[in-house]
């Protein structure tokens, strides 16, 4: 018993982590966000709730999924989008442009905000990120110029942009992300949206015939006239602006046709009168302006209701995403993955077995949580796991950490521990700074939209690139575990030794048929089987280091030790194919631009170098004596 | 002999060779970002060696291997190494399905490099095709128009012609075009007072009001090289300069008449003619609802083989091509508004060879290491 308490103890800690996680997700206010956030809607392709519209356009805005209400309290995105949607003028105040670019800033001239955190915390952890926060309405006088800049930076390949003009190329975007939110449940031209609803229907029949009766050249009433073609060009106004499809609408067809709100005037003029989502909706927005919050919430159930009777799935289908979003496995993972790694670092000092043990628990858990967060990411998009480079990132860390579990239940010398909880942590990192990009769950261009190929090539390959990574991770522990510490001894050596001789062959085997697969997969769809495109090129880098592992292991060149500094290579290699080759910009992968990204690479690169550097100190100044 | 033999098969060359070529890989990689994708290809990886040219003296030397020269080794170590070096026996089997694998992926890139051909179909929506142009060599088409009013007669000299600078003279012209001046790529502009005196050579068509700069050849993928020459016209009996031209990729066919015979000449993009017809029907391009993101591409095609009495109808879309006559039609692009589709066109005799590959490798490498694995876990099961 003794023996599991530590294992039981921290396991139930991540688990109620987790569960305290997942109730913080809503505000507990009169206003039903939940259920709001759950409204289907048509973006970037695919039908998603608004709760996801809501934080991957903060995300893009203000490089986080929440925001800090007037009080400073953290809140969830969903509360800022129902404002922004329908308040328009209240949501203009909150500070949620980040503007990191001096230049930008000074072009702007937008004021330095002092730090809201007091001296002593500014002296300890910076000043932070709060001062560079602005709202619509500071920027507001300066849109001209900020259009202006962009569309002068636009005309440059994005190689050649200076740091100053991809800042204004991004606050472009996000300013216009950010009026077609805000325009896209109403124009906010009057105030109350039923009213209007029910002015335009009595008023159809009347001025569909003054402006009949112009065509035909005969008399017509002239106000009526005039008031049909202003509503006609606020409508296009309204129709222009919109981001967001609203309305789904059942044509028959496999799939159903979405229109943005505007598209109620044409149910007016063209079919008698608005839809009943349309009506919905107006009644959401005009209990949330009149603060009827009690109606809001009846309101937002009786147009879930209205789109059920659209389509019965899609209410539930944008459901699944938002208790993923609540959930946020990967952030509970990335958190459970730390905690294992203090819990080896505790049974390298002290009770190796039930900390050890601990760790384990916990990585298995971690583990779980992370395949649930693979699988509603595979269930809500409909393609095989590996989509973009976040989800390679993501993937990527996924078959180590499992291959680790499977090293360690075979050795159970804390190693498969170590390494799991270190590349489960870095690789759900990496995969959160790739998500600031906006929405990782992006529809497939047509040459890559083929889930046989997604599943078996793109599959293989990470899988691969999973052990490179994780025989380099236990290379990395090893050096320094073996200079630094005299845990190893020889025996344990030719342990450490034998893992990374079996990781590197079942590396081999993955990349090297993954490799193949892709240019079977290139000759299939556009047909060439090897262009030495740059990321094929990186492929085939892994293939041949992985090759050059085995040659000098089964040529008797190298023994342990020269196969964990090898194995440290493989990992300067694998960064280099995963990220390096997408930086080049050029080819048919460059799919994830990054630029920012390259520092980070350099210096992991160079760390590894470092370790390699001192793998070849002579073992007289290591403390554990391997040989 | 022996030395030869153990150094071909041994250990210490195949790794050099990997070494080596995963540093020529990294570096024409990097390279692609100045040459383009094609042009580091030509140079690092299908060729012998690198150069370089020492400034000044204007002389190449040799400072790595190319592509070639490691895949030819890697090929002979592979090979000396299955009949010296190899203990056949079912333990090893996997060990030598891999290197069978490898020696056919080999082969197969080496075909593809040196055979693979790859060109355009263009048709537009109603309109057809019985032929396709390269992507990248061109031609000098020299046209006689006077032979019959449907067909005319067209006299191709290739590429390699126009580099060297060869005359281009057949026995049914009455003329010889001789190649007095040959860019690889140039920019054409309008003649001026900057325009250099060699460019008042030209004395006939679009020449008298443009004239051609050199411009570095490119490499790039998307970029075109346009091959552009000064083109003098003698006349067969008598030795007589009969007119010079600028011709350059792009230009319209420029007509002259010769002997009263109605003739033409032209750069354009080298042809490959088919005894077959492909008809473009329709072509569709749907996007994801609200963005520009491109969900599907397809070209609803007829295909006519006169000769061979076919006709039939297909649809070439992503990832579902066209295989037809050894040749494999790929949807690759569209233009004009979508009304007019691009189709990629290519043969290549090697293309089998990475299937039998994947297939060996594979096998190979999952025998060897289940062998690897099952001992190993038989070891750690008898100790407790």
């Amino acid at each position: 018993m003794k023996q599991k308490l530590p294992w039981i103890i921290s396991v139930s800690i991540l688990l109620l982590y987790f569960a305290s996680n997942y109730m913080k997700q809503t505000p507990r206010t009169e206003i039903d966000y939940e259920a709001f956030g759950n409204t289907p809607v048509h973006l970037n392709g695919r039908i998603q709730p608004l709760d996801s519209v809501a934080r991957n356009a903060l995300l893009g805005m203000r490089y986080k999924r929440t925001f800090r209400d007037e009080n400073g309290k953290k809140t969830p995105a969903i509360v800022w989008l129902t404002e922004l949607m329908m308040r328009p003028d209240l949501a203009h105040e909150r500070p949620i442009f980040r503007i990191q670019d001096e230049d930008v800033r000074s072009l702007l001239k937008l004021p330095n905000k002092p730090s809201k955190r007091s001296k002593i915390m500014i002296a300890l952890i910076g000043p932070g990120s709060g001062k560079f926060y602005y709202s619509f309405n500071e920027i507001g006088p300066s849109l001209k110029t900020i259009s202006e800049q962009a569309q002068q930076a636009s005309e440059l390949e994005d190689a050649q942009r200076s740091r100053f003009q991809k800042a204004v190329i991004q606050l472009a975007r996000a300013l216009s992300d950010y009026t077609g939110l805000s325009q896209s449940l109403h124009h906010g031209q009057v105030a109350s949206f039923t009213q209007e609803l029910n002015d335009l229907e009595r008023f159809a029949t009347e001025g569909i015939e003054a402006v009949n009766l112009r065509q035909q050249g005969a008399e017509y009433d002239e106000t009526a006239f005039n008031q049909m073609m202003s509503i006609g060009f606020l409508y296009q106004g309204f129709e222009q602006s919109a981001k967001v499809l609203t309305m789904p609408r059942d044509v028959g067809g496999e799939d159903l046709e979405w229109n943005k709100t505007s598209h109620v005037l044409r149910e007016v003029l063209r079919e008698g009168g608005a839809s009943e989502t349309a009506r919905s909706y107006s009644a959401v927005i005009d209990s949330y302006r009149t603060e009827d919050f009690k109606a809001f919430n009846e309101n937002v159930q009786k147009l879930h209701a209205d789109l059920r009777a659209v389509d019965s799935s899609i209410v539930s289908k944008a459901g699944v995403e938002q208790l993923f979003n609540f959930l946020e496995p990967f952030y509970i993972a990335a958190a459970g993955y730390v905690m294992a790694f203090l819990a080896v670092i505790i049974s390298w000092i002290r009770w190796p077995e039930a900390m050890n043990k601990a760790a384990f628990g916990l990585i298995c858990a971690c583990a779980v949580i992370h395949t649930i967060g693979i699988i509603f990411r595979i269930y809500i998009i409909g393609y095989a796991p590996v989509i973009n480079l976040y989800s390679s990132a993501v993937f990527v860390g996924w078959g180590a950490v499992l291959l680790a579990i499977v090293l360690e239940a075979a050795y159970k010398n804390s190693m498969g521990n170590a390494t799991a909880a270190v590349i489960g942590f870095s690789t759900l990192l990496v995969a959160h700074h790739l998500s600031v990009g906006g929405d990782t769950l992006e529809m497939l261009r047509a040459v890559l939209d083929n889930n046989f190929w997604l599943a078996t090539h793109v599959i293989i390959i990470t899988l691969g690139y999973s052990a490179t990574f994780l025989a380099g991770a236990i290379g990395f522990i090893f050096i320094l575990m073996s200079i630094f510490s005299n845990r190893v001894d020889k025996k344990a050596a030719r342990t450490f030794g034998n893992m990374v001789y079996g990781i590197v062959c079942f590396s081999t085997l993955f990349s090297f048929v993954g490799t193949i697969l892709g240019g079977i997969w290139a000759d299939q769809s556009w047909g060439r089987f090897w262009g030495w495109d740059p990321k094929e090129n990186g492929a085939l880098l892994i293939v041949i280091w992985n090759a050059i592992i085995l040659h000098c292991r089964w040529g008797g060149f190298v023994r342990a030790r020269g196969l964990m500094m090898l194995a440290i290579f493989g990992n300067v290699v694998f960064s280099w194919s995963w990220f390096g080759t997408n930086m080049l910009g050029i080819g048919l992968h460059a799919y994830g631009f990054m630029d920012e990204a390259f520092t980070y690479l350099a210096a992991f690169m160079l760390s590894q170098v470092l370790v390699i550097g001192l793998g070849a100190l002579p073992t007289r100044f290591w403390k554990s004596q391997i040989a | 002999m022996k030395p030869f033999i153990r150094f071909f098969s041994s250990f210490e060359l195949a790794i050099s060779c990997m070494a080596l070529g995963l540093v020529l890989v990294f570096i024409g990689t990097i390279a692609q970002v100045q040459l383009g994708i094609h042009g580091a290809t030509e140079l690092y990886f299908y060729s012998y060696f690198l150069y370089w040219k020492i400034p000044g003296i204007g002389v190449s030397i040799p400072y790595f291997p190319g592509g070639y020269t490691l895949g030819f080794l890697l090929l002979i170590n592979l090979v000396t190494a299955l009949f010296v070096r190899f203990r056949y026996s079912w333990k090893k089997s996997g060990v030598l399905l891999v290197h069978i694998g490898v020696i056919t992926l080999l082969i197969g890139e080496l075909i593809s490099s040196m055979m693979q051909v790859d060109s355009a179909m263009i048709i537009d929506e109603g309109g057809k095709s019985n032929f396709s142009e390269d992507r990248r060599l061109h031609e000098l088409a020299i046209v006689d128009h006077s032979r019959s009013q449907e067909t005319d007669r067209v006299y191709a000299f290739p590429h390699e012609m126009l580099e060297n600078k060869q005359d281009a003279r057949h026995e049914e012209l009455p003329f010889t075009v001789s190649i007095s001046r040959y860019m690889a790529n140039a920019e054409i502009r309008r003649r001026d007072e900057n325009a250099p005196s060699d460019a008042l050579i030209v004395n006939q068509g679009i020449g008298l009001q443009t004239y051609a700069i050199p411009l570095p050849k490119t490499g790039k993928m998307d970029a075109v090289n346009r091959t552009t020459a000064v083109l003098t016209v003698f006349d067969n009996a008598n030795g007589e300069v009969v007119g010079t031209w600028l011709s350059s990729l792009g230009f319209p066919q420029q007509k002259f008449e010769f002997q009263g015979k109605e003739y033409s000449m032209e750069i354009r993009r080298k042809r490959y003619n088919y005894p077959f017809e492909i008809k473009l029907l329709d072509f569709s391009h749907d996007r994801y609802l609200g963005t520009n993101i491109p969900m599907n591409f397809s070209s609803e095609i007829e295909l006519t083989h006169p000769e061979r009495g076919e006709n039939r109808e297909f649809l070439i879309y992503m990832n579902h091509p066209l295989r037809y006559n050894g040749l494999t039609f790929f949807q690759s692009g569209f233009a004009n508004e979508d009304t007019t589709t691009i189709l990629q066109v290519v043969s290549n005799p090697g293309r089998h060879l990475p299937y039998i590959s994947c297939i060996l490798i594979f096998i190979g490498l999952t025998v060897q290491f289940g062998i690897g694995l099952i001992s190993f876990t038989q070891k750690r099961l008898k100790k407790p």
